[in-house]
């Protein structure tokens, strides 16, 4: 089991670093039972860019919500740099997410009111500033801000930066505590073409930097670029590459 | 600066209207509760001071025929006397413009009127009086409205002469404002100069008085003082007219403590919604920014990390608030002390900061708004990152089949009222909250309204049960055979009949006395039990049926009193009636023969029959004019026999005052502590509407895409902001049904505190105040509208649909 207070141990570039067995998730509303994600297994390397592809509710944000600890699942495991993700505490989580893992979202999600350079200031914050002292946090946030070509608009705000600006501070923000790997829900959806394959590119090169991307897509030409996919429909794989993963067969809604 | 520090201020100042109503919610509570603890305590500490100054009250009081400066060493050595006072007093008229043109005024002058040893006085404003000057006292003014440097006009023998005002004092235990009678100090030269009568023969009727005043060791032995001073003054040939213990000044520390803590109730009700403000914007605040939560949580923040930040928004908030809410209280509470002092009357001590009261106001101003925050902000916090992310913190189900009901039929009320009533519950706990925090300031209005009617309709009603027109004073002296022999000739007079009026005082408090011709024509008795007085009737009492719940006092039992002179005195009680009381302090009232109060009152046992200390009049009709020209000739009838100097004080009238004038001006009377009362009601009130604006607001802020969807359907700004007044004035309406439910069990409980501490008052509900309460509501509801509705108003579409 994942011991959640201990920062994970890096591994060696394409061992398995994220391992995925058997996860099944079930909601139920109304007294009808919705399966969103079926008994799904694969393993993400180490140090690769990893996508999840799939339409508009294939399960793909399900599933980043299981790896992230955010959401939990109904049956299956996830293992974390060898260690089982099995959820403590809410407070418990938060800790691990901010030193492990830093998650990029579609629409930014910058606190409006803080500026490109706070916003990395306050993952450092919250995230236990990445083990180092607090004065040398904005040096670090700083050098975020600058691996995503973002340093020029340290002191803007984010209605001062555009679409791809913002996201580029998301990074340098999910980057803040060093985390091992990041986790991206269509970290592009919500940009032009252009910007998007800059953006891609950027997450692309930090996997050069020792850092696990997984970047889930509705794009099947950017999902194609990565270095291993797994591709989603209604909530089971169809289509793996450059992984280890099993096609599950389809199942329908099972109502009760 | 750390970056959470930085985003709760960049939060403030984002939403300022939110943080300006936040803060003027907290400031509202801890000024309201700082203010009048604090007027309490500085009244309290002038009454301490009060208790204290009555070392310098004389406890032995004697009318001479003459004074002798000479004796005062002899005086002095008399065992048991520790200081004594001379005192020289002119009772005249002096002429105001008000009906009927007159009012008796008292000047007292000292040898040594700058330090008197005993009776002082504290001089206000002005300076001491020269011969020809004046100092009067600060309640005269409500009398006539005088000021410094103005000319006052005084009856003497041969005429009137003028004084010019150069002072205005203030004494314990005088109050002309409530009894009408003015009173005034000069210069020993002065006083000497006027022109007035001094018979020393007859002594309650001299227009000129010589007092000697004497302050004892031993109260006990106040008996035997007074005769050993009294044979001192004999061996000198100066004769003693008259020997009077005054006792001490009574200030109604319990009655006034019985309004303040009344007050104080109210006042936690302001504190209260000032609670649910916070907590209804902490609620809104943790909405608006659950998705900023959800990052912040998943950039590795706990639970607590993020609480403390919010809480840290609180604490700001409460600091800006609190220090000003304990500068403003302080002040205003001294500001509003120094109004009611006079008027009780006290003396007020020097400013002293009160370190018990900036503590309370810290320990309010931060602990009730971080109390207040807690649940918000736990709940709001725990939420997980799928839920915030997901949720937009709205229900999209239409539960509400009421309303949808009435949404088919009623087709001619536009859809931007159904938007205004339908979003009434969609947060349904801070809709219920706010409701609560309208009805906390609708029966805070309603009980204040309901109180102050009541103590209206009492007080009015004291008067009500004489069917008289116009009151007279007269001169002890005066016989009701002489009385009636001088008003022979004035005209309009149905009913002439002896009464008096006077107080005492039970172990129970002190008790109005009424005494009554036991075949009264003009009062009308409302027997409860028992009989009324009949003829023979002596030493027998009536007590109100108030006084008779208060002291278990029934219809056989006797009734303890002690005389002026210090002799006990047993009244049987025969009868309870319905009489009330219309003056701070009052317990209760009674009525006794008209001979047996004049008897306890000095007057001589073999003259009682024919004695009148004062009549009261009936009109031959009750019109203005004929009560006018009644009033006017017995103005004349005193001022000529004045003039004249052939009657001594105008042949014993006094003062002349109109009942209905009287009522007023004991109404007039209770108008500060209405004020207080209402203003109260107005903080409370104001908490709530700045709670009301406060919901308004998050409703716009939270309801911006549907402005901006109205906005793109051509809606006009009035359009928009009909969806939120609608919202507002719903919750008004609403908030009436529990405040009038509330309200009145409330204000009978209020009411029943009221008559046990401060004086007993009937329950009395105006119909009127249920649609007067409703009235309110609506305005706290339009008022606290305006600044949300501009807001929505004057939002822009693109603006509007950029946001989230």
């Amino acid at each position: 089991m994942l011991n959640l207070d201990k920062d994970a141990d890096y591994q060696l570039p394409g061992s398995p670093f994220l391992q995925v067995e058997h996860l099944t998730r079930v909601i139920t509303a109304r007294a009808q039972k919705t399966t969103l994600l079926n008994d799904i297994t694969f393993t993400v390397p180490t140090q690769s860019l990893f996508t999840i592809n799939g339409p508009s509710g294939s399960g793909k944000s399900t599933l980043l919500n299981m790896l992230t600890g955010i959401d939990r699942p109904t049956e299956g495991s996830v293992i974390f740099a060898g260690q089982e993700l099995k959820a403590q505490s809410e407070n418990a989580l938060a800790r691990w997410r901010g030193r492990n893992v830093g998650i990029i979202f579609q629409f930014f999600q910058l606190i409006p009111t803080l500026t490109a350079i706070e916003n990395v200031l306050l993952a450092l914050e919250l995230g236990g500033g990445g083990n180092l002292p607090r004065q040398a946090w904005r040096e670090r946030a700083q050098i975020c801000l600058s691996i995503v070509d973002a340093g020029s608009f340290a002191q803007r705000l984010p209605a001062e930066l555009s679409g791809g600006q913002q996201q580029r501070v998301a990074i340098a923000r999910a980057l803040a505590n060093d985390p091992p790997v990041l986790i991206t829900d269509e970290p592009t959806g919500n940009l032009d073409s252009r910007t998007a394959h800059a953006i891609f590119t950027t997450l692309a090169n930090l996997t050069t930097q020792g850092k696990t991307v997984i970047y889930v897509t509705h794009d099947p030409q950017l999902a194609s670029l990565a270095q291993a996919r797994i591709d989603l429909l209604d909530g089971q794989i169809v289509n793996t590459h450059g992984t280890k993963a099993t096609i599950t067969s389809r199942q329908e809604e099972v109502h009760s | 600066m750390s970056a959470s520090t930085r985003k709760i201020l960049a939060d403030m100042y984002r939403r300022k209207a939110r943080t300006l109503l936040l803060i003027s919610g907290i400031l509202v509570g801890v000024f309201g509760l700082i203010s009048i603890t604090f007027t309490k305590d500085i009244l309290f500490s002038a009454f301490a001071y009060t208790i204290e100054s009555q070392a310098t009250q004389p406890d032995i009081t004697m009318v001479v025929d003459r004074l002798d400066a000479g004796l005062l060493p002899a005086l002095k050595a008399v065992p048991n006397v520790k200081a004594v006072q001379f005192e020289t007093r002119v009772s005249t008229l002096w002429s105001i413009h008000q009906a009927p043109g007159y009012t008796a005024l008292k000047i007292i002058s000292y040898p040594d009127l700058h330090t008197p040893a005993l009776a002082p006085f504290e001089l206000i404003s002005g300076r001491y009086p020269q011969a020809g000057e004046i100092v009067l006292e600060y309640g005269d003014t409500a009398l006539a409205p005088t000021a410094i440097g103005d000319m006052v006009r005084i009856d003497t023998t041969h005429g009137q002469v003028q004084l010019r005002v150069v002072g205005m004092a203030r004494t314990a235990g005088v109050d002309p404002a409530t009894s009408g009678k003015a009173q005034a100090y000069m210069s020993a030269d002065g006083i000497r100069q006027l022109d007035v009568l001094t018979n020393s023969n007859q002594p309650n009727r001299p227009a000129r008085q010589y007092m000697l005043h004497y302050k004892v060791e031993h109260i006990s032995q106040v008996d035997m003082t007074a005769r050993d001073l009294q044979t001192i003054l004999h061996s000198q040939h100066i004769s003693v007219l008259v020997t009077a213990f005054p006792g001490p000044a009574i200030v109604p520390l319990s009655q006034i403590n019985g309004i303040f803590t009344l007050l104080i109730a109210l006042v936690i009700l302001a504190v209260l919604v000032s609670a649910i403000l916070i907590f209804n914007t902490v609620t809104t605040l943790i909405t608006e920014q659950t998705a900023i939560i959800a990052t912040m949580k998943t950039l590795g923040g706990t639970q607590w990390q993020i609480m403390r930040s919010y809480l840290l928004f609180i604490i700001i908030c409460s600091s800006l608030a609190t220090i000003p809410g304990l500068i403003l209280g302080i002040t205003g509470g001294y500001a509003l002390a120094s109004i009611l002092a006079p008027a009780i009357p006290l003396a007020l001590g020097p400013f002293i900061l009160p370190i018990n009261l900036i503590l309370l106001g810290l320990l309010v101003g931060f602990g009730v708004p971080i109390l207040a925050a807690i649940l918000p902000l736990w709940n709001g916090t725990r939420i997980t990152i799928r839920e915030a992310l997901s949720t937009y913190g709205v229900s999209t189900e239409r539960d509400n089949t009421l309303l949808t009901r009435f949404d088919w039929r009623l087709t001619w009320i536009s859809q931007t009222v159904w938007m205004g009533l339908r979003s009434l519950f969609r947060k349904r706990w801070r809709a219920m909250l706010t409701i609560f925090m309208l009805s906390i300031a609708g029966t805070s209005f309603l009980m204040v309204q309901i109180l102050t009617t009541s103590i209206n309709y009492t007080v009015g009603s004291v008067f009500t049960n004489f069917h008289a027109d116009i009151e007279v004073d007269l001169g002890p002296q005066m016989t009701f055979s002489s009385l009636k022999h001088d008003l022979a000739r004035v005209q309009h007079i149905r009913v002439l009949e002896r009464y008096g009026q006077g107080g005492v005082t039970t172990r129970w408090g002190h008790l109005a006395l009424w005494g009554i011709e036991p075949q009264t024509r003009i009062y009308h008795y409302q027997l409860v039990s028992g009989r009324w007085l009949r003829p023979e009737d002596r030493e027998v009492v009536l007590i109100s049926r108030h006084f008779s719940a208060l002291t278990g006092l029934a219809v056989g039992d006797n009734l303890s009193v002690t005389n002026p002179s210090n002799q006990a005195i047993n009244w049987r009680i025969i009868g309870i009636i319905n009489e009330n009381v219309n003056g701070l302090g009052q317990m209760g009232a009674a009525v006794v023969p008209v001979n047996t109060l004049y008897q306890f009152q000095g007057a001589p046992a073999q003259s009682v029959n024919d004695a009148a200390f004062r009549v009261l009049l009936q009109a031959t009709d009750h019109s203005a004019t004929t009560i006018q020209a009644l009033t006017q000739q017995l103005g004349n009838l005193a001022m000529d026999a004045t003039t004249r100097g052939s009657v001594e004080r105008g042949g014993g009238i006094v003062n002349v005052y109109l009942v209905q004038d009287e009522i007023m001006r004991h109404q007039r009377s209770w108008f500060i502590s209405y004020i207080l009362l209402y203003g109260v009601a107005t903080i409370v009130g104001g908490a709530a509407m700045i709670g009301l604006a406060n919901e308004l607001t998050a409703a716009v802020l939270e309801r911006r895409r549907e402005i901006g969807m109205l906005r793109t359907l051509g809606a006009s700004s009035w359009r928009v902001a009909q969806v939120f007044w609608v919202q507002g004035l719903s919750l008004g309406l609403i908030a009436w049904l529990p405040a009038t439910l509330l309200g009145l069990p409330l204000a009978y409980a209020f009411l029943r505190l009221f008559s046990q501490f401060v004086m007993p008052v009937d329950f009395i509900v105006d119909p009127l105040a249920f649609l007067l309460l409703l009235l309110s509501l609506l305005t706290i509801a339009t008022l606290a509208s305006i600044i949300p509705l501009k807001n929505a108003a004057r939002l822009h579409i693109a603006e509007l649909l950029r946001y989230e």
